[in-house]
């Protein structure tokens, strides 16, 4: 408990207290600025709603391909699960940057889908929107990519520790597989549906990587906090995550207070058949519950994940062929990867050694992350303040990652506790601070609906006391919930950008690297780098899935 | 209308063959009991008519219809879940509606058949829980009470009664019978429990390691059970191995070791071939001066409705169990059976011997 304290919540509500003592500067900078009045406060609405809408899109988005990929992954049988749940986690591995880059090169630029068609140029411009919502296609696309895996995951969690034999009753009562859905299936993974999507929220909400690299000239909430934090509006900076913050709770406190009854299970009111929509839906169900359509819809799902995913890599990877021994267009050779890597900016041993970094840092946060969540699930579930304590975690989902970073950094640092210098120790427990959410959330969601209450009440009347029944009955069950948090927390402090490089003074994980090539226009290095880490990164999953799948 | 007919079903699961060429017909408005021990397949054979597992071979006829290609919703039966799978998120009423509903049917109308069914398995209080809430016993009614509302003519029935205690159930095998029969359904009923399926079937069907090893009504298998398995796990037959000495037309004589000589009068089998003799615990008839005279010493005795059950250590090494209804017996002292030799059964000899008949009928293997 007190380790969980000072290591996550410390650092959260340092920054959510930065705003109230600071207050001066924000009333200064905010609201009454002698320069340009309340521009400041204007532009914040504007910032703050056009993220709202671009991160409620990408949640729609990601529910309308997450539910049947996640239906797939856990209950389909068939060959290559792995490697489609592998490439569904990816966007989570590559550094956000780096993704983003990739995002930008296969949209808008003729090395992508463009150049494939024969168009001669990309096939979206940055600006482009979807008409009628002035919200940006590319960054949109970048988004549900990016939040897609938190969706997946945690329904897939859920779905699998749910036994299918209600899905079988149902069938066999006469209730087409749609019905079955809608009636059986998601009233008892709606508590995942909810958890998913909203870690798939915030973390649009957040995102700051790719959202800057797609961004062009709209700006995103988390954007302008990063802006104003390198413009030293610290003030402003600390305010609008606040106000991040505070709308976030807004919308995630009641729905966690209203809706999810005692068992995490929600009733749905008997409005439909009042108004007669119930004949309506049963009817639709029946025409569109035909194996055929099933298949094509997963199709289509996996057909997106391939596109928003798999291109982007190939794009990627196929550059760093083009660059391998020199630049294609000017066919200088200073602009290949051989030269950058193993020539004078001599780039290889630097990344063997962010690489070191990487995983060392991802290993160990992740690690101390499991033990601290899943005593802390527990609390959260066992305890009535436990719905505070969860939503009080989110909070360093929302916050933009530099700012969170910014935080312990503050904390942690020579300014304030002087404990511990810029490095990987920091690192270290800066991801905690994310990484301890996710992992909560995801054994939560398996957790709810769950008859594990039950197998720890029997356990206990058979002798077991309650660390040993923690241990043997508890901790097996909530398996799948575990194991997907660590990955995605595992994943997520692999390509982390944002707070990494506030913190990491000179041990520079492979994120961060990627991040100083791209500035210092190494581009090909850059590219080879992010090819390296997908690679990489992909691998591991691949092993870590196959060596904990379920006998 | 209902009649099922399997024809070759095989299904097999990683390692275990779970049916093997199961050939079977149920006829309209009959009720049949597929019978085995734990692990026969009998839930596997259920889920491949419901059409929730596709076997690997064969067919299956619904009303003489192919269904092999239907999803389970147009199937036309309803299947009784061995754990129940009571929807946790709905109440009693919900569950026992929920396929009226399915079918489009009114909010108030579907209540209503629903609390009219919830009524005859004595219920309708308990409406308004939640499964959780319920007992094992009561969870079991309301999930036969959802499988009888789905409407269907035939009906699937997983070891129903498997969580009732023993006097409800011998109450509630006869009412679901007659619930049956009343509404014209044809049943398909598995179970584990011998004397519940000698008491609802029509006719049973005994299946063992995925194969359906004897039909018949259970007169015809109590009388002429035609494997050793069936005689043990259906009569409690005493099982012996022997050797056949003499054969004749009308008599065989076996010698079942330690001097010991059972005549039978059934035949079939020559001369030196190993079988199996089989003798209900109600055919032994102690002292006497009969044929077949066996010796041994009572090792123990319970009590069971209105006679003792006692456990006779032969002579020759072999344990035998007898029915009696006399009182004058004592743990320890010696005794002697007779056996007429028309109860004589015998069974052909298994690769295995005794044992191996004897695991199958506990199940295990
Ligand atoms: N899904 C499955 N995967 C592997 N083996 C199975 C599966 N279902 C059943 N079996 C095996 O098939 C055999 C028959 O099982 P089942 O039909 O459940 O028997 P019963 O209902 O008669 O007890 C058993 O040996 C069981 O272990
Ligand atoms: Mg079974």
């Amino acid at each position: 408990m007190v380790a969980l304290a000072v290591l996550v919540l410390l650092p959260t509500v340092f920054l959510a207290s930065f705003p109230i003592v600071y207050f001066d500067e924000v009333r200064y900078e905010v609201f009454e600025n002698p320069l340009v009045g309340d521009e400041n406060l204007r532009m914040i609405i504007s910032v703050l709603l056009f993220s709202f809408k671009l991160s409620i899109s990408a949640v729609i988005i990601d529910l309308v391909l997450g539910i049947p990929l996640a239906f797939l992954l856990a209950r389909g049988r068939f060959p290559g699960k792995t490697l489609l749940e592998t490439l569904v986690t990816l966007p989570l591995v590559i550094p956000t940057s780096g993704f983003g880059f990739a995002s930008l090169l296969t949209w808008t630029t003729v090395s992508g889908i463009g150049g494939w068609l024969g168009l001669g140029r990309g096939i979206l411009e940055t600006s482009a929107t979807i008409p009628g919502t002035g919200i940006p296609i590319l960054m949109l696309i970048v988004h549900v990519s990016l939040t897609l895996p938190y969706v997946v995951r945690t329904l897939q969690a859920k779905l699998v520790e749910l036994n299918p034999v209600y899905e079988d009753a149902s069938r066999t009562l006469g209730a087409t597989s749609l019905t079955t859905f809608r009636k059986i299936l998601l009233p008892q993974i709606l508590p995942a549906v909810f958890s998913g999507s909203v870690l798939a929220f915030a973390r649009s909400l957040g995102e700051t990587g790719a959202t800057m690299v797609v961004s062009g000239v709209r700006i995103t909430a988390a954007i302008a906090v990063v802006r104003w934090e390198f413009e030293f509006k610290l003030g402003a900076a600390a305010f609008l995550g606040l106000i991040l913050v505070l709308i976030t709770w807004l919308i995630i406190l009641p729905v966690e207070l209203l809706l999810t009854g005692k068992q995490g299970i929600i009733k749905p009111p008997p409005l439909i058949y009042k108004t007669g929509l119930e004949k309506v839906f049963l009817k639709l169900e029946s025409k569109l519950s035909k194996r055929g359509l099933r298949n094509l819809l997963y199709v289509v799902c996996i057909f997106a994940v391939a596109i928003l995913v798999v291109i982007p890599v190939i794009v990627v990877g196929e550059s760093v062929v083009a660059y391998w021994y020199a630049d294609p267009y000017t066919g200088k050779r200073e602009g290949g990867v051989v030269y950058q890597l193993l020539g004078p900016p001599n780039y290889l041993p630097a990344i063997l050694r962010a690489t070191a970094i990487s995983f060392t840092s991802a290993f160990v946060s992740t690690y101390i992350s499991v033990f601290l969540s899943i005593p802390l699930a527990y609390i959260i579930e066992r305890y009535r303040f436990g719905r505070v304590l969860r939503a009080i975690l989110k909070i360093p989902l929302v916050v933009p990652s530099s700012a969170l970073g910014l935080s312990t950094l503050l904390m942690w640092g020579p300014k304030f506790m002087g404990l511990i210098t810029p490095g990987i120790w920091l690192i270290i427990l800066t991801h905690i601070v994310f990484s301890v959410p996710v992992i909560v959330e995801t054994i939560i969601a398996v957790y709810e609906g769950s008859d594990i209450k039950l197998y720890e009440d029997a356990a206990r009347t058979l002798g077991a006391n309650p660390y040993y029944t923690a241990e043997k009955i508890s901790l097996p069950v909530l398996k799948e919930g575990i194991i997907t948090g660590a990955i995605l927390s595992f994943t997520h402090s692999l390509g982390e950008t944002g707070a990494t490089m506030i913190v990491m003074g000179s041990d520079i994980p492979i994120s961060a690297l990627v991040v100083n090539m791209v500035e210092s226009l190494a581009i090909p290095a850059a590219l080879f780098t992010s090819t390296y880490l997908i690679f990489i990164s992909m691998a591991l999953i691949f092993v870590f899935r196959l060596a904990t799948r379920r006998k | 209308m209902g009649s099922l007919r399997l024809v070759d079903i095989s299904k097999r699961f990683d390692r275990v063959e779970a049916l093997k060429d199961v050939d079977l017909e149920i006829y309209d408005g009959e009720y049949a009991v597929v019978l085995g021990p734990t692990g026969a397949g009998k839930t596997t054979l259920l889920r491949i008519i419901a059409g929730l597992l596709r076997q690997d071979n064969g067919e299956v006829y619904i009303n003489e219809v192919q269904v092999d290609d239907l999803p389970p919703e147009e199937r036309g039966v309803a299947l009784f879940f061995q754990n129940f799978a009571l929807f946790p998120h709905m109440t009693v009423l919900d569950n026992v509606a929920f396929s009226l509903r399915v079918k489009g049917l009114s909010l108030e109308e579907s209540e209503r058949k629903a609390m009219d069914i919830l009524r005859m398995v004595h219920l309708d209080h308990r409406a308004y829980s939640y499964p959780r809430e319920l007992s094992g016993g009561m969870q079991q009614r309301v999930a036969l009470a959802r499988t009888i509302a789905a409407g269907v003519d035939i009906l699937l029935l997983d070891e129903p009664l498997s969580q009732l205690d023993a006097k409800i159930k011998s109450e509630i095998q006869y009412e679901l019978r007659d619930l049956a029969k009343s509404l014209g359904l044809t049943v398909l009923h598995v179970t584990n429990d011998v004397e519940e399926a000698l008491a609802v079937a029509d006719r049973i069907a005994i299946l063992n390691k995925g194969e359906i090893v004897q039909v018949g009504t259970p007169v015809e298998i109590m009388e002429n059970p035609k494997t050793a398995f069936v005689a043990s796990f259906i009569a409690e037959m005493n099982l012996m191995e022997g050797v056949v000495e003499e054969s004749s037309e009308n008599r065989v004589v076996v010698d079942i070791g330690g001097g010991f000589k059972v005549e039978s009068s059934r035949n079939g089998f020559k001369k030196g071939e190993l079988v199996i003799v089989g003798v209900k615990p109600s055919s032994f008839k102690i002292g006497g001066d009969g044929k077949n005279g066996l010796t041994g010493k009572v090792e123990d005795w319970v009590f069971s409705f209105g006679f003792r059950r006692v456990t006779v250590q032969l002579d020759n090494g072999s344990r035998v169990s007898v029915k009696t209804e006399r009182k004058d017996i004592e743990r320890g002292s010696s005794i002697s059976l007779t056996v007429d030799p028309r109860d004589v059964y015998l069974f052909p000899y298994l690769k295995g011997g005794l044992r191996t008949v004897l695991a199958e009928v506990s199940g295990v293997f």
